[in-house]
């Protein structure tokens, strides 16, 4: 009983933390598009301007390395940050996940506050934006993904490349991420592991970001970074 | 009552259990030469045999007692038989099913893996999850195709994993290759998401609360 009762007060305070996390959904229902849609000439940008794209990094994107993983790349690079590490393949997989699955989420956590009166009058809507629907048989090794999903997926990695690739740009918001890791200070590893590569610089080290799906012939054949070591 | 006097007596039981491992280790073994009576170690291992387990050696104690020196190449050699057999017998069995389904849950559920076949596996998820997932996230359509040029997926994983002599590339990579590398693969994208759905829906902070 005191764990549920528990429970209920930490889910109302969770419920009350969430809105902080949820990024704004456009029309179309996409995320960051006005960071995504920068111009390749722009080369400022204000700490207001990508401060949602720093939360989606600092929340979501990060989530796709772990905290071992972030921890032993603040050891082996100290003056490096998350955005260092972060491909742009992990954010456009971020984007697509976030998007694929955000309504069918909150359509759950609607339904988790609801008695069971409600929940049985309740009728689901919610749909995966980009990947086969629960249940649906899929063929032996397939990862689900519609055709679709996978057409976004290449766009936002080419999207995201675009803007990496900007390097002022880049740095400019390298320095913004700092700024919002002294603002929104948390006992996690994504901010310590940034934290330590405050006022250093140097891009030694570090492997370039993958090419894989802009040259490719076959679909068996992948490029990787570090492709000229490996042989 | 009736069925009570139907079980023979336990002297009866013992002699025919006597009787029984005697004929077994005629059967599949000959005798030692000199015509020594088969000592506790010998009928143990008839015991394994005639269970078809070899882990219960030893935990039937036979009647017969004597003296006879422990004989550890013949009782090595009579577990490798056994064990043999036992391999001979599952090949036979698996041959002998009628239809052999082949779909993914079938793929996974059919599998004995040794330990060199561990370690190629275990070395082509660390290959997948430290070098490829951080930059391809999605599987395309005949990304398990076979092929001998150096950049495929195929030939990136058999470099990393050590082949036995008799087993080809290409048997190896459709047999073993494939579904390491798909369900390296998958648990990376599937571990992301719900890691993405418990942030949204603050399952940490839940936690943390606690």
């Amino acid at each position: 009983m005191i764990l549920l009762f528990l429970s209920c007060n930490c889910f109302i305070l969770a419920g009350d933390y969430l809105n902080n996390k949820l990024m704004f959904l456009s029309d179309t229902g996409r995320i960051l598009v006005d960071f995504l849609l920068l111009d390749l000439d722009v080369t400022e940008i204000t700490y207001q301007d990508c401060l949602e794209f720093l939360t989606f990094m600092d929340y979501y994107v990060s989530k796709l390395i772990g905290s071992r993983e972030l921890k032993k790349f603040c050891v082996l690079y100290p003056g490096k940050t998350l955005l260092d590490k972060m491909t742009a393949s992990d954010i456009a997989f971020a984007i697509l996940c976030y998007e694929n699955g955000v309504d069918v989420w909150l359509e759950r956590i609607k339904m988790k506050r609801m008695n069971n009166v409600e929940r049985e009058a309740f009728e689901k809507s919610a749909l995966l934006k980009y990947h086969h629907q629960p249940g649906t048989k899929l063929k032996a090794y397939e990862d689900g993904w519609t055709e679709e999903g996978v057409k976004y997926y290449d766009e936002m990695v080419r999207v995201v490349k675009g803007i990496m690739a900007n390097e002022p740009l880049w740095e400019n918001v390298k320095v913004h991420w700092k700024t919002y890791l002294r603002e929104n200070r948390r006992s996690s590893f994504v901010h310590a592991a940034a934290a330590m590569g405050e006022g250093e610089d140097g891009d030694d080290g570090i492997e370039e970001q993958g090419t894989a799906g802009d040259e490719r012939i076959n679909n068996h054949d992948i490029d990787l970074p570090g492709d000229d070591d490996d042989e | 009552m009736d069925g009570q006097s139907e079980v023979p007596p336990p002297a009866a039981l013992a002699d025919r259990s006597r009787i029984q491992h005697q004929g077994v280790a005629a059967s599949i073994t000959p005798r030692p030469a000199g015509g020594r009576r088969p000592n506790g170690i010998y009928v143990n291992a008839m015991n394994s045999i005639n269970d078809g387990d070899s882990s219960v050696a030893g935990n039937s104690v036979s009647s017969i007692s004597g003296a006879g020196t422990g004989d550890n190449t013949y009782v090595s050699m009579v577990m490798r038989e056994n064990k043999q057999m036992k391999e001979h017998l599952k090949h036979i069995m698996m041959s002998k099913r009628p239809h052999r389904s082949q779909g993914k849950n079938a793929r996974k559920r059919h599998c004995s893996l040794s330990p060199e076949d561990l370690n190629n596996v275990f070395a082509i998820r660390e290959y997948v999850r430290l070098k490829v997932f951080p930059y391809i996230k999605m599987k395309k359509t005949g990304w398990n195709a076979f092929s001998t040029s150096p950049k495929a997926i195929c030939q990136r994983c058999i470099r990393r994993v050590c082949l036995k002599s008799w087993v080809t590339p290409e048997d190896y990579w459709i047999d073993e290759g494939t579904p390491a590398y798909s369900i390296a693969f998958s648990q990376g994208t599937s571990s992301y998401k719900e890691l993405m759905r418990q942030q949204l829906q603050c399952e940490y902070y839940f936690v943390y609360q606690l």
